[in-house]
């Protein structure tokens, strides 16, 4: 594995719960599109990682999209805006509800 | 390695103390609002460990919430009789080749596990990453037969229909599959059903989400009124879960909210979906702890039947008695006790020598209790 281990201490990682990739069976994690390979396949960069995956199942997916992989399968696409506009909620709570 | 940083909001933290802070926060004021503390059920075994790693099993408890785990793991609630029955045949028959997931091996039955069972000449068991690493070692193996003995839940399942669909297109004779494939909402309406656990709300799994979508949970909210949330994996992401779940109930609203909507959509995975429903049937199914449940389960179209392990070998897959180990995984799995309400826990089961499912996978109930509370720390 990388160095730039995914889920390392003071590390602030995104989307990821962070277990090792080969031992968790059901664990799905998201990684960046960074080529397609032909026949459904496509090359999948986990922040350092590369590994080949099936993106079938995502008809759509483009270089450059994230992606979340599982068993050897891209099963959903990352929406960036989404996932700002949840961090943007956030930091509103953060005002209206702040720890004190 | 030459590669572009990540834009700077993918890399935005997720873990942030004052998040996570002020999520608690709005929680205990929703608790405060009703007035009693909520139970809710985390589906999923991944939850379960973002909630230990994490430490926020204590917190939420300080906020008025008591998490309570449910079935969530393929391999926990997969029935001993399913490893039984590959042992057998791994143990009897030359060239056989089976591939499963590493936590699958570690099962330990009455006639021991994968990965201590000793198989005849020629026939071996090897952990696999994919589905597709199965189908690769039946393409290069022509000789053998291989077995992909799959478990999983609907995150999983697509896998593994296209590979028995790639299989099946590629005319490979020597590719089978055992099936071990568990629905989630059938589960959740059996416990609901049961009516042995009080549960103030769900939070659905995310990634079983992925594939089926919003609108396959919808019954709970419609027919038992009970609310819940589909939830992402990082910690601020359950307290979002958490947080909707507490509202609906001050609101009296119950709902499927969508917490993870960067990335679950509404309507699932509909390529998913149409490939389950292309390979796939439902029957029911018999898991482990919750027995037998309508619709449960799926397995293979009888057009598919060559394709199907347990045709192919005449596998048997019955219950059989069950095991006096002691091991209380069932009532883990329904959330009925808590791990550490097992007399077993800790003293003669542990990871080193687990005496259930339970203890075998990373997304186990008592394996997570184990490594983050008291249990790793006992001696
Ligand atoms: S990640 Fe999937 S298989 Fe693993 S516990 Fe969650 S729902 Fe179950
Ligand atoms: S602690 Fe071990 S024996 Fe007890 S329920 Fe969990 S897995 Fe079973």
């Amino acid at each position: 594995m990388s160095k730039r281990r995914p889920g390392g201490h003071g590390q602030s990682m995104p989307f990821l719960v962070s277990y090792r990739l080969e031992e968790k069976m059901c664990l799905a994690v998201p990684g960046k599109v960074v080529s397609l390979e032909g026949n459904g396949t496509g090359k999948v960069d986990y922040l350092g990682t590369t590994v080949l995956a099936n993106l079938s199942l995502l008809p759509e997916v483009k270089v450059g999209d994230w992606v979340i992989v599982h068993a050897g399968f891209a099963i959903s696409r990352l929406d960036q805006k989404e996932a700002r506009r949840t961090l943007k909620l956030f930091k509103e709570l953060e005002k209206i509800s702040p720890a004190d | 390695m030459a590669r572009k940083k990540p834009s700077r909001e993918l890399l935005s933290d997720w873990r942030s103390g004052p998040t996570i802070r002020s999520l608690l926060k709005a929680i205990s004021v929703e608790t405060g609002t009703i007035g009693r503390p909520l139970r809710i059920m985390e589906v999923c075994g991944t939850h379960t460990m973002t909630l230990h790693r994490s430490g926020l099993k204590p917190l939420l408890r300080e906020a008025g919430v008591a998490m309570v785990s449910g079935p969530g793991c393929p391999v926990c609630i997969t029935p001993d009789y399913y490893h039984e029955a590959i042992i057998d045949l791994v143990t009897s028959r030359k060239n056989i080749l089976v591939g499963t997931f590493g936590d699958m091996t570690r099962v330990p039955t009455a006639r021991g596990s994968l990965q201590t069972t000793v198989p005849a000449p020629g026939s071996e068991i090897r952990i696999v990453y994919s589905p597709e690493e199965a189908l690769e070692l039946a393409v290069k193996n022509p000789e053998k037969e291989v077995i992909f003995f799959g478990a999983g839940f609907e995150t999983t399942i697509p896998a593994i229909a296209f590979t028995v669909k790639r299989a099946a297109a590629e005319n490979l004779k020597n590719f089978s599959l055992l099936a071990a494939l568990w629905l989630i909402p059938p589960a959740l309406q059996a416990i609901l059903e049961s009516g042995e656990v009080a549960i103030d709300g769900f939070i659905y799994p995310g990634h079983v989400s992925v594939i089926i979508g919003q609108k396959a949970y919808r019954f709970v909210p419609e027919k038992f009124g009970v609310p819940g949330a589909i939830a992402g994996f990082e910690p601020a992401d359950v307290l979002l879960g958490i947080l909707s779940v507490a509202r609906q109930i001050r609101l009296g609203r119950p709902e499927v909210a969508n917490e993870y909507r960067r990335v679950v959509q509404a309507e699932g995975n509909p390529r998913a979906l149409a490939l389950m429903e292309e390979m796939l049937e439902p029957y029911e199914a018999d898991w482990r702890g919750l027995g037998r449940i309508k619709r449960s389960g799926l397995r293979l179209k009888p057009r598919f039947l060559e394709l199907d392990a347990v045709r192919k070998f005449n596998l048997q897959l019955r219950p059989a008695k069950p095991l006096k180990l002691g091991c209380r995984c069932g009532e883990v799995l329904k959330g009925l006790i808590e791990p550490v309400d097992c007399p077993l826990f800790g003293r003669s089961c542990d990871p080193e020598h687990p005496r259930g499912p339970c203890m075998v996978s990373y997304e186990g109930a008592c394996l997570i209790e184990y490594k983050y509370s008291s249990g790793g720390r006992k001696q």
